[in-house]
Order: structure tokens, then sequence, then C-alpha cells
């Protein structure tokens, strides 16, 4: 073949991988946007992704959310790796913090959707085990519960109360001296 | 088409798994993670599992950047984070954020609130969870402290307006918990160790108590059966009625006996659940593993006794620059009886005894029948420890 010279790293960086949502559909990724998730690299250094790779519990809805998010870092991250060796050290910081304030960008933009959405990104970030995602979106429930009280916190996720009256008593008296 | 994925059943947040909670806690500083605490089980058990401590379990708290603001940049500019531990598992933090200019250093620990120093040097209290801040009367009530450009001058020496605050207090205690019914009373020792002052809720200035003569000072000061007993170096123990008509009167309970200035190390008043007023004593013993050794003494209208060793019962003890608070252990896991949790304050009449000793400073325990501190808290660091400026860590107590 003609192209045979440019060499296993090529060949390498265009392996595609296919992602077969709950219901299934078909996602076809680079390998290094799926490896943001160590669920998924796990499932390739084990050479188990032939004909796909099966994501029961993650709709296509999400799991095309979730790979718009791996898409934008993994790029992120090798274009921080390709600059290292060709920018001098400002021009590299330069660059670094360009991306660093584009990925901040992309991921308050990517957190704009409703708590359903954000729900099924958790789960999704913690099954396929990427742990930049989980971070951010534990970080945006984390936020939104700020300055808020139980009640209001229940009346915003939509959690029913199951805590005793007991229980109820006893939280309050540990924690009257703090919210009296 | 990817509606095709069909409507996600409504998501129940309290099922969540259990890391997953985890890690949105890792996120919440102290006041949320006490309401997401009380939000549902799941989220409770995960608070508890997470190590949110429960506001009856003594905590401590270290300064967190706070000292390393105080050294090394003395700009005081971002908020200063704090760390609160509980005793039992240090491993485990929750950051409380105060507002700068709120706190440059903490001057005591009552009922939960703090006694805090502000950027100009006067005083607040401040709930740690809630943030609430009650003001106090300014520095510049107290004779002496006049307030100049930039600063204050007291006596003859200029200090700036944040620093004051550094060599003017000593010690503060809440008599009550200012959020319960309003009525309490803030007693501190200040100048040198060498005056006590108070003030009531609601009233606007500061009223001295008394001035010790130059050979004497003020170690620990307490709040027992409705009134505020103080103690000092060399062992004399008062009795303060602070309601008087004529100004506050006091009533001498031990007489002073004095010793050399190295053999107390600290003199600590505890008010006990069953009804004694207790004096701990730490003074320097040769032969004990860790050169150190606690007394207890039963403070009686008859003077000062040494009681039983095992009258804290199934009870700890936790001194330091905080109100001194006994607590039964059966409410707190983990906490041992008969210990005493210990952060040590810097005490400057014994300052350069103290550098000799390996195992001063920092919070600790001190088991009283093995006659040694048992386990030290990590995350002191003696060697930050730096002459007047190293605030010690304080125990947060509640007397419910």
């Amino acid at each position: 073949m003609a192209s045979a010279g440019s060499g296993d790293e090529k060949a390498a960086a265009a392996a595609m991988i296919t992602l077969i949502s709950s219901d299934n559909e078909k996602f076809e990724v680079t390998e290094a946007t799926a490896t943001l998730s160590q669920t998924i690299r796990h499932m390739i250094e084990d050479g188990c992704t032939d004909g796909g790779v099966p994501l029961p519990n993650v709709t296509s809805k999400i799991l095309a959310r979730v790979i718009e998010y791996c898409k934008k870092h993994a790029t992120a991250a090798a274009g921080e790796e390709g600059s290292s060796s060709s920018f001098s050290d400002a021009a590299f910081l330069e660059v670094d913090r360009a991306f660093l304030e584009e990925l901040e960008e992309f991921d308050d933009a990517f957190l704009e959707v409703d708590r359903a959405t954000l729900f099924d990104l958790i789960l999704a970030a913690n099954y396929l085990d990427i742990k930049g995602l989980l971070n951010l979106t534990c970080q945006k429930v984390a936020d939104s519960v700020k300055g808020k009280t139980p009640e209001q916190i229940r009346e915003m996720y939509n959690i029913v109360n199951d805590l005793t009256p007991e229980e109820e008593a006893e939280i309050r008296r540990e924690t009257q001296w703090a919210f009296e | 088409m990817f509606d095709m994925a069909g409507p996600s059943t409504s998501p129940s947040w309290s099922d969540l798994p259990i890391d997953i909670l985890l890690s949105i806690l890792q996120c919440l500083e102290l006041p949320q993670a006490l309401a997401f605490a009380s939000v549902c089980t799941a989220w409770r058990v995960a608070a508890t599992t997470a190590g949110v401590p429960g506001s009856c379990t003594p905590c401590i708290m270290s300064w967190g950047n706070h000292l390393e603001e105080m050294q090394l940049h003395r700009r005081y500019s971002s908020a200063v984070t704090c760390n609160l531990y509980h005793p039992v598992d240090v491993d485990k933090s929750y950051g409380v954020s105060f507002p700068k200019v709120c706190f440059l250093v903490c001057c005591g620990a009552s009922h939960g609130w703090l006694i805090l120093a502000n950027d100009i040097s006067n005083l607040v209290l401040c709930n740690p969870v809630t943030m609430a801040m009650i003001p106090l009367p300014p520095v510049t009530d107290f004779t002496d402290v006049k307030a100049v450009c930039g600063g204050y001058h007291r006596g003859t020496s200029f200090y700036e307006a944040k620093r004051l605050a550094i060599w003017f207090y000593q010690k503060a205690v809440l008599s009550c918990s200012p959020s319960k019914d309003g009525a309490y009373v803030v007693m501190v020792i200040h100048d040198d160790s060498a005056c006590i002052s108070f003030v009531k809720a609601g009233q606007s200035k500061w009223q001295v108590a008394s001035t010790l003569s130059r050979s004497d000072r003020y170690l620990d000061c307490a709040y027992h059966k409705g009134r505020f007993y103080t103690v000092t170096l060399n062992g004399m123990v008062e009795k303060w009625n602070l309601d008087g008509a004529n100004g506050p009167t006091r009533e001498v309970v031990v007489v002073a006996r004095p010793l050399p200035v190295e053999c107390i190390l600290a003199r600590h008043l505890v008010s006990t659940p069953w009804g004694d007023l207790l004096q701990v004593r730490a003074k320097p013993a040769v032969k004990y593993p860790d050169g150190i050794a606690f007394e207890i003494y039963k403070v009686d209208p008859d003077g000062c006794n040494v009681v039983q060793e095992n009258v804290l019962g199934d009870h700890a003890l936790f001194l330091g620059l905080n109100h001194s608070a006994c607590l039964h252990t059966k409410n707190l896991p983990g906490i041992r009886r008969h210990c005493i949790y210990f952060s040590a304050p810097v005490i400057t009449h014994a300052f350069d005894f103290l550098l000799q000793l390996r195992v001063w400073g920092g919070a600790r325990t001190y088991d009283l029948e093995r006659r040694r501190f048992e386990r030290v808290v990590p995350f002191s660091d003696t060697k930050k420890l730096v002459y007047g400026i190293c605030p010690s860590e304080v125990w947060i107590t509640q007397n419910l």
C-alpha cells in the first residue's frame, strides 16, 4: 500500500471505536476520544471492542452529549501535547491558557442542561468512569445547593423527605446551634 | 431521532449511588454539607460516611491557608478558608470560608460560635455554619488604645489597625450561645493577660473588670452556674458578679500561691455537667513519658483540692483557646473517655521552655491513665509555630 510508510502512530490515532447506546444507536469515535472513559480504555486494552462497545446504561441522547464532551477534551489534550515541543515556553503558556479558557467556556455551556439531563450525565460519567465529566457535573450540583435550605433542595431536585419524625428531631437537635 | 431514547423515568436524586453523593459532598463547605445531610435518608447516610461533622460532635478547627497568608503575603486579600476536622477521623475535613475582613485572629470558641478579631482589631462573634456575625464594641473602648491615622496607639506604641489584635487579645469566652435567647456575656482576657473585660448583649461598651499587678496574669476564664470565674498563673481563682449596681464585684475563691514561673504551663477552668468547677493544670514532669503532667483539682469554697483520678468518669475534656468543655462520651462516637483533647495555646510565660519540648503545640489527646500524649493530630505543624502569630487550633463544642 502506498500509505504504509505513515507508520503505526497514524494508524493508532485514526483507530475508530463503535459505541452502542442502550437504544441501539451506533456512534463512531476515535480511540483518543473513547479512552477518556476509563471503562472503555480497559475494554480496549483487553481487546474486547471488536463489533462495537455496548453501553446498556447510556441512552443515545446522553451518549451523544458525553461524546461531545470527550471529543472536546481529547482535542484539547492532544493540542496541549503537540504544542509543548514546538513553542517556546512563553508561547506554550500562552497557548495553554487559551486552551484552558476555551475549555472552561465549553464546560460552562455544556452544563446548561435541565436537571434530568444533568442526572443522566452524572450516572453516565460514573458508569463510564470519566473523571473530568464526573467532577464537572458533581460541582454543578454542589453549586446549585449553595445557600439553599434542605426544603429548597428537596423541591429543586424533587426529592421526597423520607426521614422519620425521630430522625428529623435528631437533625434539628444537632443543627439548632447552627441554624437558629 | 435522539428522542427515541424514550423519556428518562423521572430521575430520583435520592437514589444516586453513594460514590456520586460523596463526590458532590466533596465540593461543599460545611454549611451546605449540613443542609445536604438533612435532605433525605440516602443523603444523610452519605454525609455521615463523608464525615460531615454532626453538630454535636466536637471538631477541631485548624487555620487552613490563614497562617500562610499571615506570614508570607500579609496582603489579606482573599477569603480565609479554615478546615474543620473530626478528632477521630482527621483524614476528613470540611472547609469554612470567612470573608477576609472579619477574620484576622481567632480569640476563642464557645457554644459553637467563634470569637474573631476583624481587620481593624475589633472582636466579632461568628457562627462558622451560618456565617451570622455579631459585632462587639470597638477596641478603642479599652484604656490606652487610641485610634490614630492608619492604626492604633496603645500606650506609646503604634500598631497597624489589623495587627493590634494579635497582641492585644489573649482569650475570649461566651457565657451562652448568642442564638438562643441573646442574653450572652463575652469575657475577654487582654493586655498581656493582665486585664479582663466584659460586655453584655446589647451593650455598646467594654467594661474593665480587673487589672492585675505585673507579677501575675490571667490564664483562663469559664462560665459556671451563672457566674464567670477566672484563674491566674499564680493560681488565684476569682468569682465575678457582673450584675451589681455599682459595677462588677469579685470574690477570691482561691488565693494566689506564686510558684516559679515555669512550673505551670497552663491552667484551665472547666464547668462540669455534674456541677463542679474543675481546674486542670499542665506542668512539666520529668518522669512522665512526654515530660508533661496534667493534674485535676476541684475548685471549692475552701480552696483547690486534688480530686480522685477517675473524676472524669465517662467524660472527656476539650481544652485550648476555646472555652473549656467537659462532655459525656456516650453520644460522641470515637471520643475516648478520661482523655483530655488538648490544643496547646501559645503560652508566653513559658515560651522558651516549650520550645525545648518535643511534644508541645498543635492538637492532640492526653490519656490521663497512661499519662502521655497518645495521638498527634497530623495536620498540626509545630514548625510553623511562630511566637505570637501562630494561632492554635480551637475545639468547637456544643453544650447542649
